[in-house]
């Protein structure tokens, strides 16, 4: 997609942001693959971006991934906005179909991953409010507790009842279905 | 699953935000019978009334299958109350299917008052039940009674006009085996039926309509007629397999004259028999 390539290019000539994980890495990206989390575009708004953003919460290795999600979809979005001009409706409605099948693609592959990194996956999308992000993390999690029992979700996700026998007494009363 | 099991994560440590966005994906019977009573924290993200404002118990697998089994009605009855409690008067739509009851209907009716749509297919309510409750919706902008055959009578229809004003959209689909199935409708011996005609006459106090579907109905251009009178801002119409309207250089200069953005006439597609039938069911 030469259009997608030149749109990131420009916006890596407006500006550069440096981003540093828990265990002190840092991390290059252009200002609008940083914008898709909220919490930075915040941070740039009120200008306190300068020395780089320090995110504790976010360890190097899903700091790395996060970063590689928000550059595909960053670039999409440019890609989208450079093309619509320079094509007929017809080829841009292909050049759009084009450019979803691949983040679709993107985003099948991009969920491959465990349960811990799903895990650490969704606190990040929510600390740095990346709501494309949380969507696609959250529906994986959805997708895999639809049709399940209680306790099929507690042993899938290693989850410990800490309801009180009281509390489970007055769920069984009000929800008694799925004890069926 | 593929993933290995992890024990280095707390699943119950999730923060409300992200559980939220979980469940907004899940449907109610999901919830209602999963993951909402797993542990503490997924219970209290189970019970934020804002994931109640849109309650879809009309589309899940188990609706169907319970439907088969002793009690399965009151179980979804059950099921739907709470999913009304939870919602704390902030449910907005509500879909549903054979089960829901006069009763429910009544229970939704006093705790919902900003209901917006609702959705009852093959609703086996009788006439004079729903006539009371849908009072209680003075909200409502979206109807769909698709197969309510007990629901398709003039009278009905007008109370649903004179207490929801702000009715947008209205669906009545009727099945293929209607005739045979049910007594509701009668044929007079020149060919002309009286129901569908009686119908389009409720239908057209509902004034403010935008979108009509009126699938295999029996109304005749007269109908139709009333329909078009009475409905002045329709935008949308769907009378597919109305095969008593005829369309003539007269209707169709008035269906022109309206510019609608949307058409489908009597003879139009429906789709698969097969599948449109199982799909109504």
């Amino acid at each position: 997609m030469a259009s997608a390539g030149s749109g990131d290019e420009k916006a890596a000539a407006a500006a550069m942001i440096t981003l540093i994980s828990s265990d002190n890495e840092k991390f290059e990206v252009t200002e609008a693959t940083a914008t898709l989390s909220q919490t930075i575009r915040h941070m740039i708004e009120d200008g306190c971006t300068d020395g780089g953003v320090p995110l504790p919460n976010v360890t190097s290795k899903i700091l790395a991934r996060v970063i590689e999600y928000c550059k595909k979809h960053a670039t999409a979005a440019a890609g989208e906005e450079g093309s619509s001009s320079s094509f007929s409706d017809a080829a841009f409605l292909e050049v759009d179909r084009a450019f979803l099948e691949e983040l679709e693609e993107f985003d099948d592959a991009f969920l491959e991953v465990d349960r811990a990194t799903l895990f650490d996956l969704i606190l990040a999308a929510n600390y740095l409010d990346i709501k494309g992000l949380l969507n696609l993390t959250c529906q994986k999690v959805a997708d895999s507790v639809k049709g399940k029992t209680p306790e099929q979700i507690r042993e899938m996700y290693n989850i410990v009842n800490d309801l009180t026998p009281e509390e489970e007494a007055e769920i069984r009363r009000e929800t008694q279905w799925a004890f069926e | 699953m593929e993933a290995p099991r992890s024990s280095t994560r707390d699943w119950m440590e999730l923060p409300l935000d992200a559980l939220e966005t979980i469940f907004a994906k899940l449907s109610a019977v999901d919830i209602l019978m999963g993951a909402g009573l797993v542990c503490h924290s997924w219970l209290d993200a189970a019970e934020v009334p804002s994931l109640w404002r849109c309650v879809d118990m009309a589309s899940h697998e188990l609706v169907e299958h319970k439907r088969f089994r002793y009690g399965g009605n009151d179980v979804l009855c059950a099921m739907a109350k709470l999913a009304v409690d939870r919602s704390n008067g902030q449910l907005q739509e509500f879909s549903g299917r054979r089960f829901v009851t006069a009763e429910l209907l009544n229970y939704i009716g006093d705790r919902s008052p900003s209901l917006k749509t609702l959705r009852l297919k093959s609703c086996p309510v009788g006439t004079e039940a729903f006539s009371d409750a849908i009072k209680k919706f003075p909200l409502l902008e979206e109807l769909d009674i698709t197969l309510a055959y007990p629901l398709r009578y003039r009278t009905v229809y007008e109370i649903v006009g004179k207490h929801c004003p702000h009715l947008k959209s209205f669906k009545q689909i009727i099945g293929l085996s209607a005739s045979s199935d049910y007594q509701y409708w009668y044929w007079r011996l020149d060919g002309n039926s009286v129901q569908g005609n009686d119908e389009a006459l409720g239908i057209a106090t509902m004034a403010g309509l935008r979108s009509l579907q009126l699938i295999r109905s029996d109304i005749s251009n007269t109908g139709l007629e009333a329909i078009l009178n009475g409905c002045p801002h329709l935008d949308s119409l769907d009378i597919r397999q109305c095969f008593y309207v005829k369309m003539g250089a007269t209707m169709e200069a008035r269906l022109a004259s309206l510019n609608l953005n949307s058409l489908k006439l009597p003879d139009d597609s429906i789709g698969g028999p097969y599948q449109d039938d199982a799909w109504m069911r």
